[in-house]
Formats: C-alpha cells, sequence, structure tokens
C-alpha cells in the first residue's frame, strides 16, 4: 500500500519488524514527514519527498568549498549543517600544515565529491574525498535532496538512464547537487530531465516518465 | 562551527550564470529583464489591521501592519510616526541563524521605510489625534519567511499593498479621553512608491536578481519611483562600482519596470 503523507498522519497500526521516518504511539504509526507511505512485508517506512538534505554515513555528496584552513576545508553540502575534509585525507597521508598548504589543492567555490565519513554531535560531518575528488563541468544544478537521496540509495536505474539518454558526463550527489559535464545541447536535455524530477510530486512511475520526455529515439521532445 | 552567513556559489556554477547571461537568458529561465512571478494576497492576517503576503519566485515575505497611539516626535509634533521593523527568520533558508536583527534585516527596513516616507505615500499630518499630544503610529513590521534573492522588492511590495489596504478604528477626543469610533477607516494614502531592484553581473544589468546571482554580483541598485515618476529613494549594495552609464542606464529600465509593478500592484489593491 502506497499514499502520500503529511506530518502527523497515521501511516498504519499493528506490528511492523522494521520501520523509518515514522514514530510510534501506541498501536499507531504517525509520519515524521512528508512524502511516501510504503506498507508491507511486515515493513513499514515513508520516503521523504520534501526537506533537506540529512547527511547519513557512506552518502556520496558533492559540495562547494566555502572555507579553506591549515588543516582542513568546510564545504557547504547543501544541508543544515557544513562538511569538514581534513587536510590529511587530501593528501593521503599525516600532514605538517607548516611545510604543505592545502590551499594549493583546493580554492573556494571548488566542487569537491565526497563520501561521508562520520557525523559527530549529530552537526559536525566529515567527509572522505572520492579518488577523483575534483569535480569539473559545464553546469550545476540542485534537484530535491530528499527525493536524489531517495533516488540515488533505492538503486534506482535513473541517474544510469539519463547519463545513457543525454550522453553527458553528470556527477550526481546525493545531496541533490548535479554537476554535468558537455555541450549546451546536452545540458539542456539533462535539464530537462531533471526537470521531471523535480516536478513530479509523486516518484511513482518516474523512470517512464523520464524516458517520455526523450522520446523513442533517445532525442529530447517538448512533450 | 562557524554560523554560515553568505552563499557561495560554485566556480562552475557561476560561469554557468555568466554564459547563460551572454545569451541572453537567466539560468532559471527568465530574461535579463524578467521578474520572477508575483503572488500577493492581500489581508492573510485576521488581526492585523491590514497585512500582505508575497511570493517572489521563492522570497516569501509576510507583513503586517498595526496602527496604535503615541506621542509625537518634537520637531513634527502635527504628524503621525511611521515604524518599520524588517526581520529574516531562521526558516527562510539554511544560512540564517537565530539571533537578534542583523545589518541585512536593518538594511531592509530602512530601504522600505525610506520608499515609503521619501514617496510621501501616507498624509501624516491627517494622523494626528491631538497635536503635540497623540498621533497614530504605524507600526509596520516584515518578515521574510522565504529567502532567494530580492528582498528589497518583496518587502516593499508586501508592505505598500498591506498599508493600502490598512483599515482603522479611530480615536476620538471626547472631553479628554480617547473613545474608539464605531467605523473602520483607511489610512490616508496618497502616492504608491514602486520598488525596482536591479543588479549587474560580470557586465550584464539584471532586473529581481536570486540569491545566486545577488551573491556573484558587482552592485546593485534599488530604486523607488512615485506615481509622478520622480526618483524618491535610492539605495546601492555590493562591494563593487556601478560606472555611470549603468546607472543611467538603470534609471530609465527602473522607470518602465515600475509603471509595469504599479499596475500590478494597484491591480491586486482593487480587488482585495
Amino acid at each position: 500500500m502506497n499514499k502520500l503523507v503529511i506530518p502527523g498522519d497515521v501511516v498504519a497500526k499493528g506490528n511492523f519488524r522494521s520501520w523509518s521516518n515514522v514514530f510510534k504511539k501506541g498501536e499507531e504509526y504517525f509520519s515524521m514527514f512528508v512524502g511516501r507511505a510504503e506498507v508491507g512485508g511486515g515493513r513499514l517506512r515513508v520516503i521523504r519527498l520534501t526537506g533537506p538534505y540529512i547527511p547519513k554515513i557512506g552518502d556520496f555528496v558533492i559540495g562547494v568549498v566555502t572555507d579553506v584552513q591549515p588543516l582542513a576545508a568546510t564545504l557547504d553540502i547543501n544541508s543544515y549543517v557544513n562538511g569538514f575534509i581534513m587536510a590529511n585525507a587530501f593528501f593521503k597521508r599525516r600532514i605538517d600544515p607548516s611545510r604543505y598548504d592545502l590551499s594549493k589543492k583546493v580554492n573556494l567555490g571548488d566542487l569537491v565529491a565526497a563520501k561521508v565519513q562520520r557525523i559527530e554531535r549529530g552537526k559536525d560531518v566529515f567527509l572522505q574525498p572520492d579518488q577523483k575528488w575534483k569535480v569539473e563541468g559545464d553546469a550545476v544544478f540542485y534537484i530535491s535532496p530528499a527525493k536524489a537521496h531517495y533516488i540515488y540509495t533505492s538503486r534506482s536505474r535513473i541517474p544510469s538512464k539519463i547519463k545513457e539518454l543525454t550522453g553527458a558526463e553528470i556527477r550526481f550527489g546525493v545531496n541533490g547537487v548535479v554537476v554535468v559535464k558537455g555541450d549546451l545541447k546536452k545540458i539542456e536535455m539533462v535539464k530537462k530531465a531533471l526537470d521531471v524530477i523535480e516536478l513530479k510530486y509523486d516518484l511513482n512511475g518516474l523512470y517512464n516518465e523520464i524516458i517520455k520526455v526523450f522520446g523513442k529515439d533517445g532525442k529530447s521532445t517538448d512533450s | 562551527m562557524m554560523p554560515r552567513k553568505n552563499l557561495l556559489v560554485s566556480a562552475v556554477r557561476k560561469e554557468q550564470i555568466i554564459k547563460s547571461l551572454a545569451q541572453g537568458k537567466r539560468v532559471d529561465g527568465r530574461g535579463l529583464l524578467d521578474y520572477r512571478p508575483l503572488n500577493i494576497t492581500p489581508n492573510i492576517i485576521e488581526k492585523a489591521e491590514g497585512s500582505a503576503f508575497v511570493k517572489l519566485g521563492d522570497t516569501h515575505v509576510i507583513t503586517g501592519v498595526k496602527i496604535g497611539v503615541g506621542t509625537p516626535f518634537p520637531d513634527t509634533p502635527n504628524e503621525g510616526i511611521l515604524i518599520v521593523n524588517a526581520e529574516i527568520l531562521p526558516t527562510a533558508s539554511e544560512y540564517q541563524e537565530p539571533g537578534p536583527p542583523d545589518e541585512d534585516s536593518i538594511e531592509l527596513a530602512r530601504v522600505v521605510d525610506r520608499g515609503i516616507r521619501e514617496s510621501k505615500m501616507i498624509d501624516f499630518s491627517k494622523l494626528v489625534i491631538e497635536p503635540g499630544k497623540h498621533v497614530y503610529t504605524v507600526y509596520v513590521d516584515i518578515s521574510v519567511i522565504g529567502m532567494d534573492g530580492n528582498l528589497f522588492d518583496a518587502a516593499s511590495y508586501a508592505a505598500v499593498v498591506a498599508l493600502m489596504t490598512t483599515k482603522f478604528y479611530p480615536l476620538i477626543n471626547q472631553n479628554g479621553t480617547l473613545v474608539k469610533g464605531s467605523e473602520k477607516i483607511p489610512l490616508p494614502i496618497q502616492d504608491l512608491g514602486v520598488s525596482t531592484t536591479f543588479a549587474k553581473v560580470d557586465n550584464y544589468i539584471i532586473v529581481d536578481p536570486t540569491w545566486e546571482e545577488e551573491s556573484i554580483m558587482e552592485a546593485r541598485l534599488t530604486i523607488v519611483y512615485d506615481k509622478n515618476g520622480n526618483i524618491c529613494a535610492v539605495q546601492k549594495g555590493g562591494n563593487g562600482g556601478l560606472l555611470v552609464d549603468d546607472v543611467l542606464k538603470i534609471v530609465d529600465l527602473a522607470k518602465s519596470k515600475s509603471e509595469e509593478m504599479r499596475k500590478v500592484l494597484e491591480g491586486v489593491i482593487s480587488n482585495a
């Protein structure tokens, strides 16, 4: 059973083996977020459809460097908290900050791809830079972080399909940041696909909707 | 953790914005001289004498007007008082922190105040109950609940619509005591100052900048025109400068844009 819920809505009654994004009171489970409730197989969950990016360990994010200090760089990860990357992680070994200059590695405004390594006190998010941490591109787009998180963590075929249909080099961040490399035509095509994700209030049938935008021959249409 | 005050746009996004401007359109699909969709809902707060909710794209501002009674300032004993306060709520963006009003909120309040005052929108001489003793005090409280650039115009539109739709019970002096009148009256409105804001981004002049555009702009200019086409308030922002030609160009553009926006505002007020 799938249904759209808002915070405080009763999602289900009874006992479930596992549940997420809901709270239990008596025998009833209430939604904590605006989202789509999925009930079945002894499981209960609400997939968030709105709201900011909430970091989780293991998430692959793309952030903007907003501050560079001798020992760490601060990243805007499109969330309510900052991300930090220690200088050691960039140099891949322990460094003496008097001899190694982090500002030669990263600058303000750079896009960096990284994985959430640990979260301290619920607000200090430490990141591990990706192998190809420097993200280069021609355009940056933002989609709803809640939707992005679902799309990238549910083994969805959507990201790979968008890459395939547009032919653009794309890097997706779980935090809703999408960086595209390619000519103007490819960028426009990616934007069209992302607009479908952004405008669809529900995530049902999203894959087919995106394919529909590009038509049978894979070329973008105005439909 | 240091609180994040400003949005820092990535180098890639900045280049994307500038490339798009060079092609004559913005990253959100607008033309250089197009406003975002403007939606104004007057009388949104029941308990206020006047109110308005403005949505300018993702910039959302709610404004309430309350009418109180106060003592006039010694230098203007025959004039009512206008007090404008602005607050950018922490819910407005993930970058806004709770606390007392910062310099951005103070600047916002001052610019809106100046636009109302200098366009002579309200006839303050008619807001006197007893000269030198009691006058009406018009409180305009602006709350920014969604922040995506061009707060000046959004707040200004919210304030003028709230003032134009304000209705309050007059106080009548009866043998030295102030008695509440029986019927509500509107504020003595005599003009409508319309604010338009332009930004200069890499030598391109754009109207109604978004927050991203504001964070990469060189300079910003807000101009308020009255109904006779006179400039009555100007505010320059941003760290960079504007050339004389830029200012002259903006002044011309602002005049035509303010006429356009005036029609929208008058339409909202007439339907309120």
